[in-house]
């Protein structure tokens, strides 16, 4: 008997760590227009950021519904002793109810626990990956959603946008909106915590932002995972992973991933960002 | 407080201290409205200030009321008079002040008056106010004279307390004002009420609320306003604007003639042959004139045959109206970009720097190099800003002390930020954070501070020689962290000296701020001529409007 992780394409997370921990990962809908789009299935991270370069109008994700939470719990159910759901905040997202909605109506035998893991992004992911970490070495559905709850309150993500652009457009910002009446050009910095975005501060020059992040990286420390997010610059993203690498206890490697429509849509292209998870107290 | 025990022992008998007490509650409720009396005033859309202008010649008149000799009722009274006489600014203000040229002459000779006075002191106000315009009109501040005096007169005759008097008094002046559009067929084209009305209703409803020792606050006023105005937005439009343009050419002209034996009602006829909307108040020994003219110099000349004149402003209409519709504009950018306040207090001087700063939700003074303000000035900045901790932003040298003696008097928590660039201003208030305590607050923006460097390019006030280099007089000259580093060079080259000297690099922010002596073309001259040379850099330009300077750059 086992228990089965699932979390949702907000959590970007990468398809082969997904593989390696067995996540099931439900695609949200990303809407150009008329056109409705499967997250990671319809349309890839790279060609969202291609085709909202180009576009004046940005466009809007949604969630899965609970039919399609219900479909796929059904399809998992077999043979497993529950199912640990973990999502993005539901602060800014429907998702979690969806998925509760989806939950209640699965025809299965075992239970469903959705988690809000008020993070989105890899800030869910890496609560997805505890729980899973937790799920492989045996633990049963108790177990495995308190490994899942005690990362809720471990992580926290942080992104340096390289222009106000798009979350002047988008919505969801929470107090992040004291800067958007700027006159100048600024690099914002935001932070996911606790469900919700809020402004960090701003820098005034890229090279000054990934400064910054490096320097509430270090403070978050110490570590027991940590991943560099990025939009479209990987290159960047695998050399201050390289650099992060040190903050993690020896034999763990830092994770990269291209943030998803989900996100993206409010940070643009050339955002950088970590998503990390403080080690347990002793 | 000899005020408050003469208010209760003795209803009826105000002494000067009295007086000054009711005016200073009347100046409180009106400034703590008064940008919304700046905002309904279209009417006549060259005097676009009404609120300030009532307000600034309210304290000049308690001002001048402080120094009385006595505490008399007649002595305050005619240095009221006195002050407002002098401090009249604009039509509004003129007008008001004839409030106290009524309450100088009914309240001659006495040490102590009664609300029967002050009836009298209205009655004998609503004349000279009427008297003081060339051609009186219904529907503005005259209207709500009368409504006020008249209700005092009948209050008198009734034999009411006083509190009774001057709550019939404020009431009536409050109906006045809500009549103001049906009688001026202007005011209900753009639906709005009489500005100047409004102001007069503010300052009496202000005197019955200190007779009445009622202390509501200042801030908290039933507004007289028609349905359909949103006193939290621009009343006025800027189509209205538009359609009144044509409505008054020429100049604004403004002056005091002192002299002996002043004929006010000769000089009031003059005017209004001679020029349109003529405001002339005054008496014997001083008169004051407010008149629009195509020709002010013959007005002026005129005058100067009367008396000694003195006081002169000449303002073209054209202008102000220009102004009062790029502030209207402004007023609406800044609503849609919905700044949120935050306690600092930046000192900038020209448009587009002005702008960054609001932009950020900082206060703004506006000074700067031939301009420094006083001690005292930047306290009642300081007041100004809508919360009790204040961060000061003194962005100049000559500035920084003041603003460091201005902290150390104030009565709120005021913390300064050594600045003395603009450039770094704008680092420190980027640094600013509302999570933080002012103390974090101002830690990190004098970190900040430090990595900021500042260019400057200007004219050479004078011939030099500093730093090995040698300037002429009138030369345009660049300045990197104040040391002179070019002169006598074009304007690309006297920036590119600057960058030089700076040793900027990759991924380098500078950013140009262009003062008015550059056009915005000689300034993308100079824009391109960065790119090519320093391609790696971060470039970024917009137009600060500063006097003086062609550029302020600022490297980080």
């Amino acid at each position: 008997m086992t228990v089965k992780v699932v979390t949702d394409s907000t959590s970007d997370l990468p398809r082969e760590l997904a593989d390696r921990y067995g996540i099931n990962v439900i695609p949200q809908k990303v809407i150009f227009g008329t056109e409705e789009l499967r997250d990671g299935v319809d349309i890839t991270g790279d060609e969202f950021y291609r085709r909202v370069s180009g576009s004046a109008v940005l466009p809007t994700t949604s969630q899965a519904s609970p039919g399609e939470f219900r479909e796929l719990y059904e399809s998992i159910a077999d043979g497993a002793d529950g199912i640990v759901s973990v999502h993005v905040s539901a602060a800014l997202s429907g998702t979690v109810d969806s998925a509760r909605s989806g939950g209640e109506q699965a025809d299965i035998g075992c239970g469903v626990e959705v988690i809000d893991s008020m993070q989105a992004g890899m800030g869910t992911g890496l609560v997805a990956i505890a729980a899973a970490r937790a799920a492989m070495n045996g633990g049963d559905l108790r177990q495995v959603v308190s490994v899942a709850e005690g990362a809720v309150g471990r992580s926290e993500t942080y992104v340096l946008l390289d222009t106000l652009e798009y979350l002047q457009k988008g919505g969801r910002i929470g107090k992040a909106r004291a800067m958007l009446a700027t006159l100048l050009s600024i690099k914002p910095m935001i932070i996911l915590r606790e469900g919700i975005v809020d402004e960090l501060g701003k820098e005034r020059t890229h090279k000054k932002g990934v400064a910054r992040l490096r320097r509430v990286t270090e403070d978050f420390a110490p570590l027991e995972e940590l991943c560099v997010n990025y939009t479209t610059t990987p290159d960047e993203a695998r050399a201050f992973a390289e650099e992060l690498q040190q903050l993690l206890p020896d034999g763990t490697e830092p994770l990269l991933a291209q943030i998803g429509p989900a996100v993206g849509t409010y940070t643009g292209p050339a955002a950088l960002g970590v998503s990390l998870l403080r080690a347990e107290d002793d | 407080m000899t005020d408050t025990l003469q208010r209760t022992n003795n209803p009826a008998a105000w002494s000067g201290d009295a007086l000054l007490g009711m005016f200073t509650a009347g100046a409180q409720v009106l400034e703590s409205h008064v940008n919304l009396v700046n905002r309904l005033n279209v009417f006549p859309v060259q005097d676009g200030d009404t609120g300030i202008n009532m307000l600034l010649t309210l304290r000049d008149t308690l001002e001048e009321a402080r120094s009385a000799e006595t505490d008399t009722a007649e002595a305050v009274a005619r240095a009221m008079w006195d002050g407002a006489c002098m401090g009249a600014k604009g039509n509004g203000g003129s007008i008001v002040s004839q409030l106290f040229k009524g309450m100088s002459e009914a309240f001659d000779g006495k040490a102590s008056v009664s609300s029967d006075d002050l009836a009298a002191a209205l009655s004998l106000a609503k004349g000279h106010a009427y008297n003081a315009i060339g051609n009186p009109v219904e529907g503005t501040m005259l209207t709500v004279f009368t409504y006020a005096a008249d209700a005092a007169t009948q209050s008198k005759e009734s034999g009411v307390p006083a509190e009774d008097m001057l709550s019939n008094i404020s009431d009536a002046a409050r109906d006045a004002v809500t009549l103001t559009p049906s009688l001026l067929p202007r005011l209900q084209e753009a639906g709005v009420v009489d500005s100047g009305g409004l102001g007069l209703w503010m300052i009496l409803e202000g005197v019955r609320r200190w007779v009445a020792d009622d202390d509501t606050s200042p801030d908290e006023l039933d507004m007289p306003l028609p349905e359909g105005i949103d006193v939290s937005e621009t009343g006025v439009s800027l189509e209205f604007l538009d359609l009144t343009e044509d409505e008054e050419y020429g100049n604004c002209t403004q002056f005091v003639i002192r002299g002996e034996r002043l004929d006010v009602d000769s000089v009031r006829t003059e005017m209004s042959t001679r020029g349109r909307s003529a405001v002339v108040i005054g008496d014997a020994s001083l008169v004051k004139v407010h008149v629009h003219t195509e020709v002010p110099d013959e007005i002026l000349s005129y005058a100067r045959g009367l008396g000694s004149v003195s006081r002169v402003s000449v303002e073209n209409m054209d202008e102000q109206r220009e102004r009062l519709a790029a502030r209207q504009r402004q007023e609406v950018e800044d609503a849609l970009a919905k700044v949120i306040p935050i306690p600092v207090l930046a000192v900038a001087w020209g448009e587009g720097l002005e702008a960054v700063f609001r932009h950020e939700g900082a206060s703004v003074m506006v000074a700067g190099d031939t301009m420094n303000p006083s001690v005292r000035e930047i306290l009642d900045a300081v007041d100004s800003v809508p919360s009790e901790s204040v961060i000061i932003l003194p962005n100049n040298g000559n500035i920084l002390p003041a603003a460091q003696q201005a902290a150390e008097a104030a009565e709120k928590t005021v913390r300064v930020v050594s600045t003395t660039t603009i450039p770094q201003g704008v680092a420190a208030i980027l640094e600013f954070q509302p999570y933080r305590s002012i103390g974090e607050n101002v830690a990190e923006m004098e970190n900040v501070i430090q990595e900021v460097r500042t260019g400057e390019i200007t004219r050479a006030a004078r011939s030099v020689t500093l730093d090995g280099i040698n300037a002429e007089e009138g030369e345009l000259i660049g300045l990197f962290e104040r040391q002179l580093v070019a002169a006598g060079r074009s304007l690309p080259e006297t920036t590119l000296s600057i960058l030089a000297s700076a040793d900027v690099g990759d991924g380098d922010l500078v950013t140009l701020y262009r003062g008015d002596p550059v056009s915005e073309t000689e300034a993308n001259d100079v824009v391109s001529e960065l790119e090519s040379a320093f391609p790696s850099i971060d470039l970024q330009h917009y137009y600060g409007g500063q006097p003086f300077y062609h550029f302020i750059v600022s490297i980080e």
